[in-house]
């Protein structure tokens, strides 16, 4: 017993060896990825003082003293710098040079509607797609299998953009309504909230859910080609037993990475469909940002949103050991 | 409720942008004028807002005004003219304070070569400009200019060295017959009646409604969406908001006669060159040729969404009297099959009977007038390369000597003095849609500002038509757009701007009549 608690004891201090390492090489990560947003920024074409002034003739003068004002005259490492030490003084990445908002704010107003949409999206995906993956899996090749593969095939060719816009369009012919267009949080106005959730969230569900049930369903069959449930079925175990605890563990694992893999794709689905739906969310707000080249505003969401992905891989990473508990973690070799 | 396509940019500062998202909200805040405004029933003349009165001396170098005594910030102070003072300076001279420098307002150039402002009494206000200034007034009227800067907020925050302040930071206190009750960003910005706003009509004190909901819908199908199912009363004014006229059947279809459209003009479809860089459209014979060749009725359907009519002149477009500075009949009025045999003609004496390769810079928010273009050169053998670019490139590219053709639709100032900075020299208006360094032109417009009598100004903007248009042909109009806005049938006393989305969007004089 005390060699079996050591053994865990060492196991637990590996572990968070790892998740330290781990969480060191986000810092130099995220430095390079922001050294690369900025640069590619700059690269691009543009001059957001033409963007804030609209469509009209600017008088020369004006439009230089603004961009002094802006401070986007100065040396690029100046520019770099002063948005560097923004991200670390509290400030967040200064204000916004089109709207002139704190981009803390912002950031704070529109991380919780994606939060909320991503999560939703990923909750609704896990409870939908294991089971029905797993489904696929019990009955190969037969309708039920069929039609789950039909459904995927349509989540992973179908483009979100179409979805939203027929989505909308056959609520207006079929019902003579449409999602309400104030966003209300789910604290503010529960009901409200769920009416304009409801539609995205489905629409994003359908093409994550599709990756998840087809790796779902691959792994399944595959566990299900292994000794140990041989074994297990001619210990006469009953089916559904045999599922739950000897296929399911071994599925999940493939399921759990691809969850993370389609984290990038799940915010590229948000970016589009916060616009249709009226969602003030981070999407939103980075096309936005990037059609009027509001530097600062699109330097710090991208860069949250490569924090974001690194901490999701990390989790997920340790959601493993849940799983199965005989991943062991090392910082030589990665898990 | 009415849709808006976004946030307003810029902190709701009408010094910094004419951004029809800041500008559809920004007439019920701040007021459809500043000391005087285009006048409700009658967009092409000027009238008093908060200056009662106004006189000039002989020279037109100093215009003195009478503030208006019973005019109320939001906050209930009074507005002054020291306040008018504050505004103008900080729309000409921008603010300085150590190192912070603001820039001034970007119509600084418009306004003319203010030397002072002066404070003569409470209520009085004297220009002094340093060359004559006859259009003033005319300038002034623009609906984009609205005071939105609250000394008594602002004055305070900028001699601490916060020089770019804005509105927003001061709770958007304004001058407008509503004021701001929440603002959501990204969502709604709710406006409620104040009710110490002095204007009068014949229905009692405006304004008739309550309040207005702003509804941020930046996707133009989400809006038809919501309005069709009953969610807004007014649409959103914009590019790619407007209406197509296939968008507007599909509402005509499901609504009937719980919909009607305000129809105001949207500003022009052009090809202008850039004859500062070398091709073949550097002689005058081409570009006439390439004039003559198109087929500006079709752009209508083809090009402009079904709504618009083919440009008489340069014009620009809201002047006060339009028919007096519209050559009509218009130029190249005659039939398409001759003007063709014509343009063929001039291309082959140029030494391009095989046509030649141009280059066309288009805006990706909009490529159905570059296809028409392309399409129409095409039968002359010209190949025009499209160069699709997103708004930020647009923006750049459109005052560069990077390309050979673009459209250019930047707005210029309502009145024809004000249109040099989109027909003048390259050296002085980089915004300009056709790239040139004529000093002819610039000759042309000096004469103009210098002119003082109705008939010698008609006399020379025909001059500068003829000149640009015909023989010089740097740029050719080929159509004028109308923007197309739905409205519910229960949304009454709108005043639909005819020639300018920006002007009367106060909404002071709407009410509703829900059955």
């Amino acid at each position: 017993m005390a060699g079996q608690g050591v053994e865990a004891a060492l196991k637990l201090n590996e572990m968070y060896r790892y998740i330290a390492w781990r969480l060191a090489l986000i810092v130099p990560t995220v430095l390079a990825a922001s050294t690369v947003i900025f640069l590619v920024m700059r690269v691009l074409p543009g001059d957001i003082t033409l963007v804030i002034s609209g469509d009209v003739a600017v008088n020369p003068e004006v439009r230089e003293t603004l961009r002094e004002e802006l401070g986007l005259n100065d040396s690029l490492h100046i520019q770099y710098g002063r948005w560097l030490w923004s991200m670390v003084n509290g400030e967040f990445g200064g204000r916004s040079l089109e709207s002139q908002e704190a981009i803390g704010s912002m950031i704070g107003r529109q991380l919780p509607v994606t939060l909320l949409l991503t999560g939703y999206t990923i909750l609704l995906s896990i409870v939908v797609s294991v089971p029905l993956g797993l489904l696929a899996a019990t009955w190969k090749d037969r309708w039920p299998d069929r039609l789950v593969r039909v459904a995927t095939l349509g989540g992973l060719a179908l483009p979100h953009l179409w979805i939203a816009l027929l989505v909308l369009l056959g609520l207006l012919l079929l019902f003579r309504w449409s999602p309400p267009i104030i966003y209300d949080a789910p604290w503010t106005d529960p009901w409200s909230h769920l009416q304009v959730m409801a539609w995205p969230t489905l629409i994003l569900a359908w093409e994550y859910s599709s990756h998840l049930v087809r790796v779902t369903r691959s792994s399944a069959l595959e566990s299900f080609n292994q000794a140990y449930v041989t074994t297990a079925r001619s210990k006469g175990l009953p089916g559904y037993v045999v599922v739950l605890r000897h296929v399911l563990p071994n599925a999940l694992i493939p399921s759990v990475t691809m969850v993370g893999l389609q984290i990038g794709m799940l915010i590229s689905g948000a970016l589009i469909l916060e616009t249709i739906f009226g969602l003030p969310g981070i999407g939103r707000g980075l096309v936005r940002a990037a059609i009027s080249r509001d530097y600062p505003v699109i330097q710090t969401l991208a860069t949250l949103l490569v924090v974001l992905s690194l901490v999701v891989n990390l989790v997920v990473d340790m959601l493993y050991r849940v799983i199965d508990p005989r991943v062991s973690y090392s910082v030589d070799a990665g898990h | 409720m009415l849709a808006n396509r976004g946030d307003p940019p810029a902190g709701f500062d009408p010094l910094r942008t004419s951004s029809i998202a800041l500008h559809h909200i920004a007439g019920a805040l701040f007021g459809p004028g500043n000391l005087v405004m285009r006048c409700r029933e009658n967009m092409y003349a000027v009238c008093p807002y908060l200056a009662s009165s106004w006189t000039t001396n002989p020279g037109f170098t100093e215009w003195t005004f009478t503030i208006r005594d019973d005019v109320h910030w939001h906050d209930g102070t009074l507005f002054t003219a020291e306040d008018a003072r504050f505004w103008l300076e900080l729309a000409q001279f921008g603010a300085t304070v150590g190192d912070n420098v603001r820039a001034p307002a970007y119509f600084k150039g418009e306004l003319g070569d203010i030397e002072r402002v002066e404070v003569l009494e409470h209520d009085r206000l004297r220009v002094t400009f340093s060359h004559r200034n006859p259009h003033f007034l005319d300038v002034l009227a623009n609906p984009r200019f609205k005071i939105a800067h609250p000394r008594h907020l602002m004055q305070p925050q900028i001699k601490q060295g916060d020089v770019s302040v804005n509105p927003l930071d001061v709770d958007l206190v304004g001058l407008g017959p509503f004021t701001l009750d929440s603002y959501a960003r990204g969502s709604v910005i709710s406006i409620r009646r104040f009710d110490r706003y002095w204007e009068e009509a014949l229905g009692g004190m405006l304004p008739y409604l309550e309040g207005i909901d702003y509804v941020m819908i930046p996707d133009p199908f989400a809006m038809d969406v919501a309005f069709r199912s009953g969610r807004l009363d007014g649409g959103a004014r914009g590019q790619a908001h407007y209406l197509t006229a296939e968008r507007k059947e599909g509402y005509v279809r499901d609504l009937g006669d719980d919909v009607f459209f305000a129809e105001m003009e949207g500003g022009n479809f052009r090809l202008a060159f850039n004859v500062l860089k070398a091709g073949p459209w550097q002689d005058p014979n081409v570009r006439r040729a390439i004039a003559l060749w198109i087929d500006k009725r079709a752009s209508i359907p083809s090009a402009l969404g079904g709504f618009g009519w083919t440009s008489p002149d340069l014009g620009p477009p809201n002047i006060p009297i339009p028919r007096h500075f519209i050559n009509w009949p218009k130029f190249d009025a005659g039939e398409l099959q001759q003007k063709r045999a014509e343009a063929q003609q001039l291309l082959a004496d140029a030494g391009y009977a095989e046509g030649f390769s141009m280059g066309h810079l288009c805006r990706g928010l909009n490529t159905i007038p570059c296809e028409f273009l392309k399409a129409q050169l095409a039968g002359l053998g010209i190949n025009l390369r499209l160069q699709i670019v997103d708004e930020g490139e647009w923006n750049r590219a459109r005052v560069s000597l990077d390309y050979d053709s673009q459209e250019g639709r930047l707005t210029p100032s309502p009145i024809p003095e004000g249109t040099e900075s989109v027909y003048g020299r390259y050296s002085s208006s980089p915004d300009a849609y056709a790239k040139h360094d004529d000093a002819r032109v610039e000759d042309l417009y000096r004469r103009l500002r210098e002119a003082l009598t109705f008939n010698q100004r008609v006399e020379l903007w025909r001059e500068i038509d003829r000149y640009l248009i015909v023989e010089q042909t740097y740029v050719i109009p080929i159509a004028e757009s109308i923007n197309v806005v739905p409205y519910r049938t229960h949304v009454n006393g709108l005043v639909i701007p005819t020639e300018d989305a920006h002007t009367h969007t106060d909404f002071a004089t709407v009410w509703l009549d829900r059955a």
